[in-house]
């Protein structure tokens, strides 16, 4: 079991980079688990606001009609000490003081000098309600400009300006409702990327030393038959694939607690995905790549197949064909499936569909080791035509 | 008489319009220290790859230890200790790690593994190095360790693939020690160079080679003497008169007389006295000289003579 136990040594040495990975898609994890808590609420934004009114007349009334139409109105008294402590201590997030002669200046048509503030420095929702009233002003004007009364246009100006934007947010989350918690979901999603990076960087660098020339060579001048060696091989690189894969399922065991079948499906799914991703890793391990060379080809692929595939972003937001492409790839279809279990990106459970996607993600995996094996070939056979 | 080791016979390598091998037969018997030398891209190295049947060639056979060598031939490959030209080792393990994976290749008993790689550690003298990794090496012991991972099965049959190539004079002569070391112990021996001075120092017999085909094979005496030149006389002279050059040439045993950078080189055939002679003639016309020096012919005057070119390019 020599070349077994020296792969074990060689993985050692590459542990580094597998858990920086691990720990990175960990921290991201808890982040989106944070994060995906709350995440079904949304209501409009009323900003807090104060209006001292020292005009009192029935333009500087409509006005206010205006402001607190889209405001949370907050009584101050005219009081700079009242103002103040009100603003400081966030009571209100602007105090608007209406000029003495603000109705007459209005008729008049002049529109300068109107108001007075006082808020917080840098405050974005001020300049927000500055800039709203800075519409209405000039709706104002421009309808009295068009021959309307001053009532007329201040109506108008505030139908106008009040017109809002019907806001909607889309929940890609638990629609077939799994009895899991949302992040499930995301956790097996992600792991389409980080494991397919996992397995390239340790996988990879550990099979290009064993293949390195010179060591290949001494070890074909060995007495050791090749069926052997590729055994030992085979049979460390199924127990560092099968470790990655456990280690994951342990953690979302641990973590998820609610294990229904839809879990076991999940896991399943997991499972077959990182055999596929563990032929992409054979195949890359043939090219005499260094480890600059590895990081970057696991940045590429991990990354390019998961947002062609719908990894980080739903299947269901991405163009027709960005899907056509993503198809030719595991991840798609290993997302697809993840997607149906757990109600994610308008999937809904098929079990037909279910082990379609099993199927076609088992048939890459039959695809990328054949691949594997005929570039080894390819590779012993140039070998024995080519060296000297 | 002695066993055949090593049988090769008619082999035939190309490489596309390139031939590498071209009909080359060998014969090795068992305990020789067998020298393979040649200028680059002569063919020993290609020579070596067949016989391991690293390589694929077109015609010919290759028997060792009487068997036929093939890739799957095990058991033959069990007998022969391969050191290759480059360092093959593993940058991730140690010292011990690397000595003890490859004579694992070939040994699996546990307790005897771990008697030969002790052994094996010992003979290049690497005992303080054990739990070092290559890269903290220097060149001379990392060319030990390849060594080391090389013989450590003690095979019957070592190859030796440029074993010294940039290695320090003080490591090259421990290599060089180590391998008659092996010689001594049992083990056949084949040594690849272009350097001939070693050859010459380790090999008990040689097989000179160029463009793919044997020139010559014997002992170093033997290839020696198939050749016309027996000695080189060389005297540092300021100015050398046409009639006194004459002279010289007109000696019955120098065959070619030159001059150039104020030095006469005289080489001669046969005659116990060239040097004498030489001397006298110059005295007689007193032709003053500098150092003089007469020399016996070497390895590089045997290739020179029977190809017309030097065995090496100048370092």
């Amino acid at each position: 079991m020599q070349v077994f136990k020296t792969f074990m040594k060689i993985l050692k040495t590459r542990l580094t980079s597998a858990i920086l990975y691990l720990v990175i898609f960990m921290v991201i994890a808890v982040i989106m688990a944070d994060t995906a808590k709350d995440n079904n609420d949304y209501e409009d934004y009323k900003m807090s606001i104060s209006v001292i009114d020292r005009d009192n007349s029935a333009e500087s009334k409509r006005l206010q009609d205006f402001i607190f139409s889209g405001s949370k109105k907050v009584e101050l008294a005219d009081d700079t000490d009242e103002v103040t402590d009100a603003v400081y201590y966030g009571r209100s997030g602007y105090v608007l003081y209406i000029n003495k002669g603000f109705g007459d200046k209005i008729n008049a048509g002049d529109f300068d000098g109107l108001f007075e503030n006082f808020k917080m420095p840098s405050s974005y929702g001020g300049q927000l309600f500055e800039s709203r009233l800075d519409s209405y002003l000039s709706s104002v004007k421009a309808y009295m400009t068009a021959g309307e009364s001053t009532e007329n246009a201040m109506e108008l100006a505030q139908t106008a300006v009040s017109q809002q934007v019907k806001a909607e947010l889309k929940n890609f989350n638990n629609k077939g409702g799994t009895g899991m918690p949302a992040i499930f979901g995301y956790y097996f999603q992600y792991l389409a990327y980080v494991m397919l990076s996992m397995l390239i960087v340790t996988l990879c660098p550990v099979i290009l030393t064993l293949n390195r020339k010179g060591v290949r060579e001494r070890t074909m001048c060995s007495s050791l038959t090749s069926a052997n060696y590729s055994r030992q091989t085979a049979l460390g690189a199924s127990i560092l694939v099968f470790s990655i894969w456990l280690l994951f399922m342990i953690v979302a065991i641990i973590w998820g607690k609610t294990l229904n079948v839809k879990f076991w499906l999940a896991c399943l799914n997991s499972f077959v995905y990182i055999i596929a991703a563990a032929g992409i890793a054979m195949i890359i391990a043939q090219f005499d790549l260094s480890d600059n060379g590895i990081t970057a080809i696991s940045n590429i692929i991990g990354l390019g197949m998961s947002f062609l595939c719908g990894v980080f972003v739903p299947q269901e937001l991405l163009t027709g064909g960005v899907l056509a492409v993503g198809r030719l790839f595991p991840a798609y279809w290993y997302t697809k499936a993840n997607n149906m279990l757990f109600g994610m990106s308008g999937g809904v459970f098929s079990t037909k569909e279910y082990l379609i996607c099993i199927g076609i993600e088992a048939l890459f995996a039959v695809a990328f080791f054949a691949v594997a094996a005929l570039l080894v070939k390819q590779k012993r056979e140039g070998d024995v035509n080519s060296l000297a | 008489m002695a066993e055949t080791v090593v049988k090769i016979d008619n082999l035939v390598k190309r490489y596309k319009e390139l031939i590498a091998l071209d009909h080359f037969d060998l014969e090795i018997k068992k305990g020789e220290v067998f020298g393979l030398l040649g200028p680059n891209g002569s063919g020993k190295t290609t020579t070596i790859n067949c016989l391991l049947s690293l390589l694929a060639y077109d015609k010919g056979d290759i028997e060792i230890f009487g068997e036929k060598m093939s890739p799957v031939n095990y058991g033959v490959k069990k007998r022969i200790g391969v050191i290759m030209q480059n360092v093959a080792v593993f940058d991730e393990l140690t010292v011990y790690e690397n000595i003890d994976y490859f004579c694992g290749l070939y040994i699996t008993d546990k307790a005897t593994r771990k008697k030969y790689v002790d052994d094996a550690i010992a003979f290049v003298g690497l005992e303080d190095f054990v739990k070092f990794h290559p890269k903290k090496l220097s060149g001379g012991l990392l060319r030990r360790l390849n060594i080391a991972c090389g013989i450590a099965h003690k095979p019957e049959l070592i190859i030796l693939d440029e074993p010294t190539v940039a290695v320090d004079p003080q490591s090259r002569n421990k290599i060089l020690e180590g391998i008659l070391q092996l010689n001594r112990e049992g083990a056949t021996i084949i040594y690849t160079s272009h350097y001939m001075e070693e050859v010459e120092q380790i090999c008990t017999r040689i097989a000179i080679m160029d463009k793919g085909s044997k020139i010559a094979e014997g002992t170093t005496e033997e290839l020696k003497r198939m050749i016309k030149n027996t000695e080189t006389i060389t005297a540092e002279i300021l100015q050398l008169p046409e009639n006194v050059r004459e002279q010289i040439e007109a000696l019955e045993h120098v065959y070619n007389v030159s001059y150039a950078d104020n030095k006469l080189v005289a080489r001669c055939t046969g005659g116990r006295h060239n040097l004498i002679e030489i001397l006298k003639i110059l005295q007689e016309n007193q032709v003053g000289f500098g150092s003089v020096y007469s020399e016996q012919p070497t390895l590089n005057d045997v290739f020179l003579e029977i190809t017309g070119k030097a065995l090496r390019d100048k370092e």
